[in-house]
């Protein structure tokens, strides 16, 4: 099975938090292959502005931008990663 | 309005027949206020928040950058980076990275701070319970003013010295902005975005609802209880201070526009002159101290002080005016 490297980018917010926490619930859905890092604050600010993104909270998949600014529920959020792999 | 009608027969119905009040009493008044009212806002929103959808799906945030750098604007950049805060609806933990990157991207600072002083003014939510609570002139109005506020206030800050009054951290993230991400292109159109759009719709308007109802049922409560022009011996168009009074006093109260707006809509129909309540309605959702501390990060406490300075003279003479044009 093909890895995927599912991230979550933001600037640290109560909303970026909430995605995270969210992503990590469908990570565990999908499977072993999916892994979540959590960039925040600083670097999470870094990574934002190299993927050319100016909304937070992101959601990338294997370098794919899948979703800016979050207001999706989790079946979305499972449907973005798996489209986005 | 009466495309609304239907509306105002079915809380008739569900208040007389239903509930079976008695007409004419407090209670009664109040809870038909309550169904028409939210009924009618709930509406709106479901209308405005697809629209919003759909501007959002081809007008992301970053496209808007990538636009107003594409050429010189001579001073045209500035209405359009106000007129882009208030169409684009973004979180205040976005205020940072849109900083960085309209900075990155080489847009003008006092254009950036068009777009940030009119972004929290003016919101989708904010336009429908406008449109449904005073009616379209006053909502335009409104609109207007948001916008001249954003310019107004980014022309004077554009004269600010951006590598003494910007944090260095901040200068130097944004030298890696990259801009035109070809993944922010948006698909071509097809019928399945129509649903995806609805969807989208339907999750924010869910979200407000609950802000919107508990404002609507103070609003019904002071629309009920408290008697016709008990406002208007206190607060009347002679009494000067009262704008300012009303946008100080809103600074602290941090709120969503949309709990605020329909007991503003109450005071106003007891008496409160319209443009008091406007100022008070906008110094609450434009200048917050939330706000302030995620802008604290970016720049100095000097600039943050007049970007604060700057938005309330503004909120105040919009107030002013509101007050001479409709009396």
């Amino acid at each position: 099975m093909k890895a995927m490297k599912i991230e979550v980018v933001g600037t640290g917010c109560a909303t970026c938090q909430r995605l995270h926490e969210a992503t990590k619930l469908v990570a565990a859905e999908i499977g072993p292959e999916a892994s979540v890092d959590y960039i925040s604050n600083q670097a999470g600010m870094r990574r934002l502005m190299e993927l050319g993104l100016m909304q937070s909270p992101a959601l990338i998949v294997n370098g794919n931008i899948a979703m800016v600014g979050y207001i999706q529920g989790n079946d979305k959020i499972k449907s973005l990663i798996l489209e986005n792999a | 309005m009466s495309l609304f009608a239907p509306l105002q027969s079915l809380s008739d119905w569900l208040t007389y027949a239903v509930l079976a009040l008695e007409q004419g009493s407090k209670l009664a008044d109040s809870i038909n206020f309550f169904i028409y009212d939210s009924l009618k806002i709930l509406m709106l929103l479901l209308v405005i928040n697809y629209a919003m959808a759909v501007i959002r799906y081809y007008l992301p945030l970053e496209k808007i950058r990538d636009f107003l750098r594409s050429r010189r604007w001579y001073g045209f950049d500035y209405l359009l980076g106000a007129s882009f805060g208030a169409i684009t609806p973004f979180c205040s933990c976005s205020s940072i990275p849109l900083f960085v990157g309209f900075l990155g991207a080489g847009i003008p600072i006092g254009v950036t701070f068009a777009f940030l002083i009119t972004s929290p003014l003016v919101n989708e939510a904010a336009i429908a319970l406008f449109i449904g609570l005073f009616g379209l002139k006053i909502t335009l109005f409104y609109l207007l003013a948001s916008i001249s506020i954003g310019v107004a206030g980014g022309l004077i800050l554009s004269r600010v010295n951006v590598e003494r009054h910007i944090s260095p951290d901040i200068l130097d993230m944004s030298k890696i902005v990259k801009t035109a991400g070809p993944a922010l292109v948006p698909a071509r159109f097809s019928s399945g975005l129509l649903l995806v759009w609805w969807r989208e719709g339907l999750t924010l308007t869910k979200k407000l609802t609950p802000y919107v109802l508990m404002g609507i049922a103070i609003g019904a409560a002071i629309h009920g209880f408290i008697p016709q022009n008990f406002f208007e011996q206190t607060l009347n168009n002679g009494a000067w201070w009262a704008v300012p009074l009303a946008t100080i006093v809103a600074v602290p109260l941090y709120s969503n526009a949309v709990g605020v707006i329909p007991i503003m809509q109450a005071l106003v129909i007891k008496g409160v002159p319209v443009g008091t309540a406007l100022a008070f309605m906008m110094a609450t959702v434009g200048l917050s101290l939330p706000e302030a501390l995620i802008l604290k990060k970016v720049m100095s406490l000097k600039l943050l002080a007049m970007y604060f300075g700057v938005v309330t003279v503004g909120i105040m003479l919009i107030g002013y005016s509101l007050n001479i044009l409709f009396p």
